[in-house]
């Protein structure tokens, strides 16, 4: 009322923009980039099981370095979590659930994401799970809440592979995505190296010096069964999954040089892609199948190069520095991770496709094997801490590092699996 | 026998000859001092027409108020010494005396209002001769003025006051806009989701309740940002920022508003 009579009392403010249209406008431009603030309520019964699941759903989430944790009180009935409580302590977001033993032995494990400021429950899901498996249903669940709070999926409960080295031994490992619980597809004396997941995740391609020569194999996962795809004279190495898992691009030197050829899965169809009289080796599909990107030595240092998939001119991809290794490229086909030698150190780098602005995302000297996530969010890679290899993870923009993942020995070559469903 | 030879009309002597010689001279020296002089006349005519155009000049009248005050005062200090009216003789007079003491460039300026304002004159008390009325008039022109410059001033003055307030609201308005985009820009947590292309915007609209809590059946989305992790990022911060930082002038308070967000930058 008061407002009103000033108002009219002077004229003069009806020409004021704001007042006219009785409404103001607030601009906010960019994100805060603050961190989410997200309870995770221990779930009730969780003591059944060997450690509190809870736990593993928290240590997922932590390790984005995208949430911020808050405390309270466990919530009694996570259908009904006490808002106001949950809103006074500043968390946005509220993890809550329960477990509970089913009498064949089995688990139900119930959870449930709320929004608080808007007071509304956001996913619930039930999962059933053998004891054993609690941690997966644990990442099964961060994999939920990221996704809906991130807007992409998460990566809790894929897996990767891994070279491990334990005294004169060598494994090839797959382990869960922070590298714990590895159990072991093969284990040899002589070296394996440059394991790679299939699109489906069903099977891997590695090398095996176990005839004393590097042999290309492809092993089904589930069962342990491997099969030859490339035993040609000479070395056979490298191989990379089309992205419709129905061929490899592989190196081979039995017409002399380090060359890229095509084969089958099956290893049938063998081709040559590259005529040069250089070293071509480390190829790498695109996202889109189209293309292949690969190092190569052609203009004196190595350097990364792409050709047309069938064959053709390759064109110089990688400009800055006189050695660049190792390419990958990212799920959506936007980013190229590799090595780059700068001043004596081998560091991990993004290049944008579009832009070819390049960001060094490590501060270490000795990176090699660079790996994306399926959501193109993190780049696992191997590096040196100690004298020992480890494996560490940094965010694609460089903000999230992750300290080394935790496994025993000396840990080489890894390789990101897919997603899951 | 000179009576025979000549009439006796003509054997006179002309008379007065010498008389009209002169007479003759004296009209041709007359004429000739006729020409002289009106030639010299015609001369000097050029010269009043440049008198003519000087006077024009002075006419943009603003001038004239400030000098006037002072011939006024002076004359009316005199006045009671001109009580003995009867003697217009020696009023003339004075007047003569007086532009020659203020022959300064002023003095031609104050006639000049003077016909102007002739008007009034009929209004004038009698008894008062033509210098008085004039001066009277001068003096009532002057207040008339003055009256009118009072007046606008205070009207301008009332639009400059209300241009003050108007503009210290506006002023108050700014700052709250600037307070309010900081809470809520501090509550809006998260990072842009993958996928989230281009510069998108979203726009929600809603109203304040009297305490500055956000009424929340008035939230409505009316843009979306085309991406739901970010339409709920935004929704929230705004959800979680009510109520809103006080105006830091009651006045400046505002019921709708709306909010424009631009996650990844303005286009």
């Amino acid at each position: 009322m008061q407002r009103r009579q000033f108002l009219q009392s002077c004229p003069a403010l009806a020409l004021v923009p704001g007042l006219a249209k009785a409404e103001l406008t607030v601009e906010i431009s960019g994100m805060g980039a603050n961190l989410i603030p997200i309870a995770v309520s221990r779930f009730g019964g969780e003591n059944q099981l060997p450690k509190p699941i809870s736990e593993v759903i928290r240590a997922d989430l932590e390790r984005t370095g995208l949430f911020r944790f808050v405390d309270g009180a466990p919530v009694v009935d996570p259908a009904r979590p006490d808002w106001s409580n949950w809103r006074g302590l500043g968390a946005d977001n509220l993890v809550a659930g329960s477990v509970r033993s089913l009498p064949d032995g089995s688990a139900e494990v119930v959870f449930r994401l709320h929004d608080v400021v808007r007071q509304a429950e956001l996913k619930s899901a039930s999962l059933a799970i053998r004891p054993e498996n609690w941690r997966i249903a644990a990442h099964k669940i961060a994999d939920f809440v990221y996704e809906q709070l991130i807007g992409v999926p998460g990566v809790f409960s894929t897996q990767i592979a891994f070279i491990q080295k334990q005294g004169r031994s060598y494994r090839l490992q797959i382990a869960e995505y922070d590298g714990s619980n590895p159990a072991s597809a093969f284990s040899d004396d002589e070296p394996i190296i440059s394991p790679a997941w299939s699109p489906d995740g069903k099977r891997i391609a590695y090398v095996s010096f176990a005839l004393k020569k590097p042999i290309i194999y492809v092993q089904t996962v589930a069962t342990g069964q491997r099969y030859v795809v490339a035993n040609f004279k000479g070395s056979n190495s490298a191989p990379a999954w089309s992205p419709d898992g129905r061929r490899l691009a592989i190196v081979l030197t039995k017409d002399g040089i380090s060359q890229l050829y095509m084969i089958n899965a099956d290893g049938s169809g063998l081709r040559r892609l590259t005529e040069s009289v250089a070293i071509d080796t480390e190829p790498c599909f695109s996202a889109d199948g189209r293309w292949i990107y690969f190092t190569s030595d052609r203009s004196s240092g190595p350097q990364i190069y792409r050709m047309p998939v069938d064959g053709g001119d390759a064109t110089r991809v990688t400009f800055e520095g006189s050695y660049n290794v190792s390419p990958r490229i990212s799920p959506d086909g936007k980013t190229l991770a590799y090595i780059s030698r700068n001043g004596g150190r081998f560091q991990l780098m993004v290049q944008d496709l579009a832009t070819q602005q390049t960001l060094a995302l490590t501060d270490t000297a000795k990176d090699e094997s660079p790996t994306f996530a399926p959501n193109g969010r993190l780049i696992l890679y191997a590096t040196e801490v100690g004298g020992r290899g480890v494996l560490s993870a940094v965010s694609v923009d460089g903000k999230v590092r992750y300290k080394p993942l935790q496994a025993f020995g000396d840990i080489r070559e890894p390789a990101w699996g897919p997603l899951t469903s | 026998m000179y009576a025979l030879d000549m009439p006796p009309a003509l054997a006179r002597e002309a008379p007065g000859k010498w008389l009209s010689l002169v007479l003759t001279v004296l009209m041709h020296a007359l004429l000739a001092l006729v020409l002289f002089v009106g030639v010299q006349w015609q001369h000097k005519v050029i010269e009043p027409v440049q008198v003519d155009l000087f006077r024009e000049l002075p006419p943009p009248i603003p001038a004239p108020p400030p000098p006037a005050p002072e011939p006024v005062r002076q004359t009316v200090a005199p006045q009671p010494e001109l009580e003995p009216v009867r003697k217009p003789d020696i009023v003339l007079p004075k007047p003569p005396d007086k532009p020659v003491k203020k022959p300064e460039p002023p003095k031609p300026e104050p006639p000049k209002p003077e016909p102007q304002k002739a008007e009034p004159r009929p209004v004038a008390p009698p008894g008062l001769d033509a210098r008085q009325l004039e001066l009277l008039n001068r003096d009532r022109v002057e207040l008339d003025t003055r009256k009118r410059m009072a007046a606008a001033q205070a009207s301008s003055r009332a639009l400059i006051q209300a241009e003050v307030e108007s503009e210290g609201v506006r002023k108050a308005q700014f700052d709250w806009i600037n307070l309010i985009e900081a809470k809520v820009r501090g509550n809006l947590t998260g990072t842009i989701p993958p996928g989230v292309t281009g510069k998108p915007s979203a726009e929600i609209v809603l109203e304040l309740l009297p305490d500055r809590s956000i009424k929340e059946a008035s939230v409505r989305i009316v843009r979306s940002s085309g991406n739901a992790v970010l339409d709920r990022a935004i929704e929230g911060a705004i959800y979680k920022s009510s109520p809103l930082p006080p105006p830091p002038s009651p006045e400046a308070f505002q019921r709708n508003f709306r909010f424009v967000f631009y996650p990844l930058g303005k286009p």
